[in-house]
């Protein structure tokens, strides 16, 4: 099985160090999230994976191999991202056309099923589509790619809720019928928290989550109840945040200890993806790039 | 570049390229149309015979200046490196230039546009197949060395904004046109000054400017290989170190 | 189908829970194929592997099979294990937590059993 290696990956841009050395593994067959906040990094690190820029230190290894400059490697990565780096003057089937000559191959069944599904016009030229249809059409052409590592930065921009419903099934479906891995970078938390099995964050130029989303909401809680309780129930229990409010308390942990019976008084509830990686990175957040 | 050249992602990437350099080439073409025929209306003059030589070089400028960058944002996206896209670039600059180099020859070998493409001919004593193939030979050097250089600006002024790097499009027509013209000018009107100054007697024999002498397409030739050589080094330089920003 | 992301129970148990309703309620009947993996997940948008997950949560308590190359089927006889199993679940748990709340407000045995007859009655 093939899987990307991010060994002590940095970046900087100027005096501005953007990524501090980031340590992460994908492996094939995933859908991975990738989360931060804006500026911390998400988009750069794509761009190195795709070869668009250097690393200033560090290396992303394909399968042991350095991706950067090395065409075999690049032909297996693909990333949609916010740049408009097409022709502008081409038409969309067109970019279809280049896509498989560049690629060797292209999904055209599944690019007319998603032309039709999101009332695309084949026909008509890049530059003159609305922001949300050029998302739409550099969307399907990352689904129809023959590469095992698809990365998608920012994949729903501009795009209205059906047009994103219709985009969050569609990748549920093609992913079902042929696995490879995709990597989204995403805002919308809420939108890909059961698409994804497993999270990176991005914060301060470093990974600080690694984790599947089925260990986090299994052990991840909000605690709420008096203080002197919740923290009796909590014992030593690291907490991400505690908010209190006269004598409540509401404490915020990926590590509750469930094996304990909850006293009488206090409510432990579930955190969703987006709750979490909030009280995760609420302190951090980064420079102005992305 | 021998096994590169099968692949089809050589051949897209070379599509793309040349797609890009074809505007440029469409665009430039069409100005020297309009001289060409303006020649065959009007009075020949030796002014108007630089002006055809200079598009030419300006087209070849432009060609690396423009649309080799121009190009980068396809092979990004498509996930080409940057070798791969320096040489589908070098092939599609040298196709450019041989054929910018054979029309615009070409041109000059018709006697009724006599003085727009012949000046280089007719000031260097080009006669016969042999002269005509020199001809040929001195603007593909050109070209390519011209070619280069701007690919070579082309990237160095990537980080700029868009709107400055167009303006430097104007800029490097003025740079190389303007003082083209003044010399005419100068020399039309003062035809002693060569004779006269020493150092432009130097330097016109350096670029083998035959006013006065002996013809030197030899060195010409010489001189634009070297400067083609010595460019398409610099951009390869640069354009292996080239990165993705908001410009390309 | 709805599914709660902050709920504590986990996504693919939500899921196994979601079609054993179905089945209960005879929206999936016995011997019928069930929507396929692929499609849930689609219908969804969710990843496939937690739909599979959540799937091979029924298949282990004997309520859905796989038939090779057509698809998943609910097990003849499905229904009444689920009622089966919920009624012993009913008398495990509720039933206790019922009279551990009425014993906690001082109701007693006869109040409560008065209490049940009446619910019926009504």
């Amino acid at each position: 099985m093939s899987k990307l290696e991010f060994k002590q990956v940095t970046r900087n841009f100027g005096a501005k160090k953007v990524l501090r050395g980031v340590n992460m593994t994908w492996e094939a067959g995933q859908l991975y999230g990738l989360l931060g906040r804006n500026g911390a990094g998400k988009s750069t690190l794509m761009k190195i994976v795709n070869n668009r820029l250097f690393p200033t230190a560090g290396k992303v290894l394909l399968d042991g191999k350095s991706v950067t400059e090395n065409g075999d490697a690049q032909n297996r990565i693909f990333l949609m991202s916010a740049a408009m780096l097409y022709p502008g003057d081409s038409r969309i089937a067109q970019l279809f056309t280049l896509t498989r000559e560049m690629y060797g191959s292209f999904d055209d069944q599944l690019a007319a099923h998603l032309v039709k599904a999101f009332g695309l016009d084949p026909h008509q030229r890049f530059r003159k589509l609305s922001t949300g249809y050029r998302t739409i059409a550099k969307l399907i052409i990352a689904l129809c790619v023959p590469c095992e590592f698809v990365m998608l930065d920012e994949p729903v921009l501009g795009l209205d809720a059906n047009n994103r419903e219709i985009f969050y099934q569609e990748l549920a479906d093609t992913f079902a019928s042929k696995p490879r891995t995709f990597i989204i970078a995403s805002h919308l938390i809420e939108e890909i928290e059961n698409l994804v099995t497993h999270v990176f964050v991005l914060d301060g130029g470093t990974i600080t989550l690694d984790e599947d989303v089925a260990d986090l909401t299994a052990k991840g809680r909000v605690v709420t109840g008096p203080t002197a309780l919740v923290y009796e129930w909590l014992g030593g229990t690291c907490t991400l945040r505690e908010v209190p409010l006269g004598g409540m308390l509401t404490a915020y942990t990926l590590d509750a200890p469930l094996e304990k019976p909850v006293p009488a008084g206090v409510t432990v509830g579930g955190m969703d993806l987006q709750q979490m990686y909030l009280e995760l990175t609420r302190d951090g957040g980064g420079a102005d790039d992305e | 570049m021998g096994v590169a050249l099968m692949t089809s992602k050589f051949q897209a990437m070379l599509k793309v390229q040349l797609q890009m350099m074809s505007i440029v080439m469409i665009g430039g073409l069409f100005g020297w149309g309009v001289l060409v025929v303006m020649s065959f209306l009007g009075d020949t003059s030796d002014a108007n015979g630089w002006s055809g030589e200079f598009i030419g070089l300006y087209i070849a400028a432009i060609l690396g200046y423009f649309a080799t960058p121009w190009a980068l944002g396809s092979a990004f996206q498509n996930g080409v490196s940057r070798k791969l896209y320096l040489q589908t670039a070098a092939v599609g600059l040298v196709a450019c230039s041989a054929v910018l180099a054979g029309l615009v020859t070409l041109v000059s070998l018709i006697p009724l546009f006599n003085g727009t493409g012949s000046f280089l001919a007719s000031v260097y004593h080009l006669t016969g197949p042999t002269g005509v193939l020199m001809s040929v030979l001195l603007r593909l050097m050109a070209y390519l060395a011209f070619s280069a250089l701007g690919a070579a600006l082309g990237f160095l002024s990537l980080p700029l904004s868009g709107k400055v790097r167009f303006a430097l499009v104007f800029g490097i027509y003025g740079l190389m046109v303007l003082p083209g013209l003044a010399l005419v000018l100068i020399m039309l009107a003062l035809p002693d000054l060569a004779t006269d100054s020493g150092v432009l007697q130097f330097l016109l024999a350096l670029i083998g400017l035959p006013l006065h002498g002996a013809p030197q397409p030899l060195l010409l030739l010489l001189i634009f290989t070297v400067l083609a050589v010595g460019f398409g080094y610099l951009a390869t330089r640069l354009g292996r170190r080239a990165e993705l920003n908001d410009r390309v | 189908m709805k599914f709660d992301a902050s709920s504590v129970v986990p996504l693919y148990q939500q899921i196994a829970d979601e079609f054993t309703a179905g089945i209960l309620s005879g929206a999936f009947a016995e011997d019928t194929q069930i929507p396929s993996t692929t499609e849930v997940a689609k219908t969804y948008a969710i990843n496939p592997a937690t739909v599979l997950k959540g799937m091979n949560v029924l298949v282990d308590l004997g309520l859905i099979e796989k038939r090779r190359g057509i698809g998943m089927f609910v097990v003849p006889g499905a229904q009444a294990k689920i009622k089966a199993k919920r009624k012993h679940d009913f008398y495990a748990e509720r039933i206790a937590d019922l009279v551990a709340a009425a014993k906690a407000l001082d109701i007693g045995k006869a109040e409560l059993i008065a209490a049940v007859e009446e619910g019926y009655g009504a």
